[in-house]
């Protein structure tokens, strides 16, 4: 069997001449939670539609299940469940049709997930897909895409615009349906607290351009934060370090967070003139919030307001 | 597919309900609108003036919306992403949408028939071939769902080319109530059925894309745009043809034969204004106290005797007198008169005429040649089955002649001509349309509502040949006239054949005889003109029109008449080389495979500007960037440059990147 379920090679989709996804080369690992992250109008989205076969990509492949994403199977599509970021259902459907619906046109369909899921979020099958909250259609948007059974199920931005116990009743659903088997999930989303609690695996999306795919440890592992303070007032300008994913001024100290820190990197820190040079533990949360956050000297650097012109 | 199936059955019926109810209401007023007492409306046609806007569209309107709903984009991913083929859920839909279409429309319309079928309701018989139009109407409404649908589904700009795939179903509804047999119509809507349908599918299953689409799909794609920009382009070929009409710089005259109220024959020359030149006589002296008079006056055509025209029918063509269309009140009956609240409809059907009270809006009576018959009761003997026309309520049969008497209730033989056969009868606008000219093969006759006859005289010439008879008469001196002229039937060069007036006296005397040498077609129109019609008009719809006018042996393709051909041909052959010289330059530039850029040239070259218009609404057209390696352009969805064959370059990395 094999070892990814998804994998791509140089995917790339164009709107016009603006680029959205840029030569994504993607391997998602056969049963891990996979985070799929990037902020706004990075193009997450666009490539889980192409690999569902929703949309052409304007050059590359990708194979989903060991299959071409725009040519698959009947079989294919059976096992793989995805949750589009609108919570789509049929307004007009009760939640009980929506459910009938789903099952007949579903090989596979199980019915006690369908409605251990519609309990969780305490939904009863007499209700109008339209009259539900977006909490409770998320819900049963996941009771309907969890209850096939799905061997990749792929959410998209599953949490998007849910409150926090919305949210927290989603992926306690999500893991409590889907922990234990030999599942894979890729699911997107810019909030991180929710990547840091479920996901084993990520990848980052930064305009278009596949920047990080590994575990979380190793990006925990990889991310460094430095404080450096400077007796008098710390150079104008943003130091130019290989890896600088994010710099921050405060008075006379400069925060550095950095990818990939060596000796090399540690030297070039130490040679910033700073009177003392900290590495220092950085969370998860910020360690994501530095690396998706526009990179270099983009960044707001704020002058010293003590320092003598 | 039983799910989908009822899934999209239940999602339509709104919609569905929504035209079913105005279909009715509609149903319901013109029911009214033929009942209303004290006045004869055809409900034969009435009904049909209905049904041929409303299937349309009803039809679109349910088609376009059944998709437009569901395109959103999270919607439209819950709707494909499941274990089905998308043709498996494209049949779904479309086969739920005409369920849904045929029973909003087609329920008040079968409800509107079985009223008009019912006696009582209408005052015009029955026959159940006039469910057909109504039937033919449906079947074009589901050609127009189906073109709502690949409006709907295709990702094209509104103000573009998305409505254009309606061309097909605008063809297909011109041919419906154009030809005269259903079977036509209704070839012609299983064929635009097909295409669009094979069109939707395609763009079903490539969602709304040209790209992912089957070759089948593409092909019906392209059929289905070509028809709506050869509708834009005949649309703007005679806004062009209009503007170089006013411009026009040729002569522009036009020069016929005319007869004058004393029995004159003369030639009249009219500008393009229609304003009368110039008048001679047939010496070719100048007539100058009738050229003044027609300056004076703005009436000029009141100086000349009107005359009324018979055009003897082609033996050629299939029952030439009845054959009026399967949509025509006339292929089953036709008004022949009417007094007080009763109306004389002859029906073709029955072989009789029929009385119709408008009040009650029942049937009265029946009459046949010989006696009138109350209901339930009919006359024994019915009139011959060689009707050849009715002219009020004159009856005209291949042996013999009627006049209806309304008041009387019975009918009155005008002329039964021994040994001839009748083909034509009309009546004399130049007497106040009291006295008729009865045409047969033999005979022309000149004669009085009471069936005296005033003149009568021999056929002079092959009716084949000049089949275009006009007549005239004048009171003081008595003077019948007879003018014939060449028809275009059996060849364009029979044009060339001089006209033969004759002039008779009371008795079939002989006055005067006048050869009317053919007036030399001159050119008349504008080169602008021509130039247009070379711009727009593509090689291949001007050789196929030469090819089917000459199979059909007709002559009436004439590129020496009011064109010139030369320009029309030059400006023609320039455009097909341009266009395809442009598809040529557009396909390298858009990196087409070789197979593709020649095919595309060669189809432009005879196709034209159409084919042109048609390739830009086609293609998905990808963005053009510069090549990182050559500098120059390169299409974006190639993998490798088209002029450098380097591969796109990775994104460059910033050393933030983190890999397992």
């Amino acid at each position: 069997m094999d070892d990814f379920v998804i994998q791509t090679k140089g995917l790339s989709r164009c709107f016009g001449s603006r680029t959205v996804v840029s030569d994504l080369d993607l391997a998602v690992p056969r049963g891990c939670i996979f985070g799929f992250l990037g902020r706004n109008g990075s193009g997450k989205t666009t490539t889980i539609r192409m690999l569902l076969g929703l949309l052409e990509p304007t050059r590359g492949e990708a194979r989903v299940l060991g299959e071409d994403s725009r040519a698959l199977s009947e079989t294919a599509r059976s096992r793989i469940g995805y949750m589009a970021e609108g919570h789509p259902v049929y307004d007009w459907m009760r939640i009980g049709e929506c459910g009938r619906f789903q099952a007949a046109c579903f090989r596979s369909w199980n019915e006690s997930i369908f409605r251990a899921v519609l309990e969780h979020f305490r939904l009863g099958p007499e209700r109008r897909a339209r009259e539900l909250s977006r909490g409770e259609r998320a819900g049963l948007c996941l009771a309907l895409t969890l209850a096939p059974e799905p061997e990749l199920l792929i959410l998209d931005d599953p949490a998007l615009g849910l409150d926090p116990v919305a949210r927290r009743s989603l992926l306690e659903a999500m893991i409590a349906v889907t922990r234990g088997k030999d599942r894979t999930i890729l699911f997107s989303s810019h909030l991180l607290g929710d990547v840091e609690r479920v996901a084993d695996w990520i990848a980052v999306l930064d305009r278009g351009v596949l920047r990080a795919s590994c575990t979380l440890a190793t990006f925990q592992r990889r991310i460094s934060r430095f404080v450096l303070a400077w007796d008098g007032s710390p150079p104008p300008d943003t130091p130019t370090l290989p890896g600088l994913v994010h710099a921050f001024r405060d008075g006379r100290e400069l925060q550095l967070t950095i990818a990939n820190v060596d000796d090399r990197v540690r030297a070039a820190v130490g040679s910033l003139g700073a009177s003392s040079v900290q590495e220092v533990p950085i969370g998860l949360e910020d360690a994501f919030i530095d690396y998706l956050g526009d990179r270099g000297e983009k960044n707001l650097l704020l002058p010293d307001p003590e320092a003598t012109p | 597919m039983k799910p989908l199936f009822f899934k999209e059955l239940r999602q339509g019926l709104t919609w569905a309900f929504a035209v079913l109810a105005i279909m009715t209401i509609a149903a319901i007023y013109f029911a009214w609108d033929v009942t209303r007492p004290g006045r004869y409306v055809p409900p034969f046609e009435r009904f049909q003036q209905w049904s041929v806007v409303a299937c349309p569209l009803a039809g679109l309107f349910l088609g376009v919306l059944h998709v437009l709903t569901e395109k959103r984009r999270d919607l439209w991913a819950f709707l494909v992403h499941r274990p089905m083929s998308r043709t498996t859920i494209a049949l779904a839909k479309m086969s739920a949408g005409l369920v849904l279409y045929f029973l909003a429309v087609g329920l008040p319309l079968a409800a509107a028939n079985a009223w008009l079928a019912m006696p009582g309701h209408v005052p015009a018989p029955f026959y159940w071939p006039m469910v057909l139009p109504g039937l033919a109407d449906v079947l074009t409404g589901s050609v127009y769902y189906l073109a709502g649908l690949l409006v709907g589904m295709r990702d094209a700009r509104w103000y573009g080319s998305r409505v254009l795939a309606v061309g097909v179903a605008i063809i297909c509804s011109v041919i419906v109530v154009s030809v005269w047999y259903f079977w036509l119509a209704l070839l012609a809507i299983i064929v635009a059925a097909g295409v669009l349908g094979v069109a939707a599918w395609g763009s079903f299953v490539g969602g709304g894309q040209y790209g992912p689409q089957p070759l089948a799909a593409k092909a019906a794609l392209g059929a289905s745009l070509l028809a709506g920009i050869a509708i834009v382009f005949v649309i703007g070929g005679m806004v062009l043809a209009a503007i170089a009409g006013a411009a026009a710089t040729g002569p522009g005259t036009r020069t016929t034969y005319r007869i004058t109220r004393d029995g004159e024959v003369v030639r009249l020359v009219r500008d393009r204004w229609n304003r009368a030149i110039e008048i001679t006589n047939l010496d070719g002296t100048h007539n100058r106290p009738l050229e003044r008079e027609a300056q004076e006056s703005d009436r000029w055509y009141a100086m000349f005797l009107g005359t009324d025209t018979v055009v003897i029918p082609d033996e050629s063509e299939p029952d030439p007198n009845r054959a009026h269309g399967y949509r025509h009140a006339d292929t089953f009956y036709r008004h022949v008169g009417g007094v007080g609240q009763t109306q004389w409809l002859y029906s073709f059907r029955e072989r009789l005429v029929l009385a119709f009270d408008l009040e009650r809006t029942v049937l009265v009576g029946r009459l046949g040649p010989t006696e009138y018959r109350a209901p339930p009761e009919s006359p024994v003997q019915r009139f011959g089955e060689s009707i050849v026309s009715t002219w009020g309520n004159v009856l005209v049969f291949e042996d013999v002649v009627y006049r209806l008497k309304p008041r009387e209730r019975t009918i009155a033989t005008m002329i039964a001509p021994a040994g001839e056969r009748v083909l034509a009868l009309t009546a004399l606008r130049s007497r106040d349309h009291n006295e008729f000219v009865v045409v047969t093969d033999r005979t022309v006759r000149f004669m009085t509502r009471d069936g005296e006859v005033l003149t009568a005289a021999d056929i002079e010439h092959d009716l084949v040949r000049y089949g275009y008879l006009q007549f005239a008469a004048t009171e003081n001196p008595q003077r019948f006239f007879v003018w014939y002229s060449p028809s275009h039937r059996p060849c364009v060069e029979a044009l060339e054949l001089p006209g033969d007036l004759i002039v008779y006296g009371p008795n079939g005397a002989l006055v005067a005889r006048h050869e009317l040498p053919a007036i030399p077609r001159q050119y008349s129109g504008s080169t602008w003109y021509d130039v247009a019609l070379g711009l727009t008009v593509p090689l291949a719809a001007m050789g196929t029109a030469f090819v089917v006018t000459r199979a059909l042996g007709e002559s009436s393709f004439d590129p020496d008449g009011p064109i010139r051909a030369d320009v029309v041909y030059g400006v023609m052959s320039l455009m097909a080389i341009a266009c395809a010289v442009v598809t040529m330059r557009l396909a390298r530039r858009y990196a087409f495979s070789r197979g593709r850029r020649w095919g595309w040239s060669v189809f432009n070259f005879f196709a034209g500007p159409m084919g042109l218009a048609l390739l830009w609404c086609l293609r998905d057209w990808p963005a053009r960037l510069p090549c990182d390696a050559c500098g120059k352009k390169r299409v974006t969805n190639r993998d490798r440059c088209e002029h450098c064959d380097s591969a796109f370059p990775s994104p460059a990395p910033d050393g933030t990147e983190i890999f397992e």
